[in-house]
């Protein structure tokens, strides 16, 4: 193969896209001709520069709107609505000993005697705990389990 | 590229030509652009061209030349555009920002040494060096011989080496 016939197959040479005979015969050729070795190398070289500095177009990334489903929107509003429940019904309690966190998820007003007794509790007066201590532990006596939430108030109350 | 996606597309499934268009939109933006070195040509030549597939999808008879044929639409396109067009020096705003990219000269020389070449030149070379298609795709889609488009990229090659040389670019 001469120079000419070479440097006709050098550009699909150098890609790899020549068939296998030609392939291997201008491979020869190139390690004993310095001209077209020297052609081949100009043009791997300036392939590999264009290859190491991809020009990509400046894109803009689209902004993904978020689609959330019906139902997981009414699952993250069901959510939400509790986590405000929970703040606007909760009480930081701190009696110098304990401090405690209460959230109550309950909707309904507090019953007049719930008020008086966390009025009572609040105020920490030593006297009405003590009668309060008292009624409940007569009480417990029957109704153990529903008053157990209270005793337990006025428990927390009585040791200050 | 998957087959079975083009063949669900042309039986009318729309959420596989989705899959086909989220695919090959930023391939064929890239390749637009590299072609055109315009921004908005490039995102208008994209859209119309992927619009054009979806209407055309039926008219493609083997789905696994699928990445040939969007090409062919994609530079029909891109010939129509460049057709009449004067060649003008690049606006600023399809320069790529150099503070973005690492080796901002080099890209920025290639960039502009790429705009000095012909049309057809210039497509060539991206078909073959940033698409990474053979010289029988690439004659596939341009609808010439093999002959042509190594001579084209042979010529492409050897311009683009004398210009960036010419610039003082060492090692190219």
């Amino acid at each position: 193969m001469d120079c000419e016939a070479v440097k006709e197959k050098l550009i699909a040479y150098i890609f790899g896209e020549l068939p296998e005979p030609a392939q291997r015969e201008v491979s020869e050729h190139l390690k004993a001709c310095k001209s077209c070795s020297a052609e081949c190398k100009s043009l791997v070289s300036i392939v590999n520069t264009l290859r190491d500095n991809w020009i990509s177009a400046p894109i803009k990334k689209a902004r993904h709107r978020t689609r959330i489903s019906v139902r997981r929107f009414i699952g993250y509003a069901v959510a939400g609505l509790l986590l405000m429940l929970a703040i606007f019904n909760s009480r930081f309690y701190y009696d110098g000993v304990t401090r405690s966190w209460e959230v109550s998820f309950s909707m309904l007003p507090r019953t007049a005697d719930e008020q008086y007794i966390q009025e009572v509790l609040d105020a920490r007066d030593e006297r009405l705990l003590a009668v309060f201590a008292e009624i409940i532990g007569q009480l417990e006596a029957r109704w153990a389990d529903n008053f157990y939430t209270m005793s337990f108030y006025l428990e927390k109350g009585g040791e200050r | 590229m998957r087959e079975e996606w083009v063949l669900r597309a042309q039986q009318g499934d729309r959420k596989a030509f989705d899959k086909i268009a989220r695919e090959w939109y930023p391939k064929i933006l890239n390749y637009v652009y590299r072609a055109t070195l315009n921004v908005e040509l490039a995102t208008e030549i994209t859209q119309i061209t992927m619009v054009q597939s979806y209407f055309k999808l039926q008219q493609l008879r083997e789905p696994r030349y699928f990445a040939t044929w969007i090409y062919k639409i994609a530079t029909n396109l891109i010939f129509d555009h460049l057709r009449d067009k004067q060649r003008e020096p690049l606006a600023l705003d399809d320069i790529i920002e150099p503070s973005f990219t690492p080796n901002w000269e080099t890209k920025l020389a290639i960039q502009q040494a790429l705009n000095q070449l012909s049309d057809k030149e210039r497509t060539v070379v991206v078909m073959k060096i940033y698409e990474n298609m053979k010289f029988r795709e690439i004659a596939e889609v341009l609808d010439e011989p093999e002959s042509t488009i190594k001579t084209r990229l042979y010529n492409g090659l050897k311009k683009l080496k004398q210009i960036l040389e010419d610039w003082g670019m060492k090692e190219v």
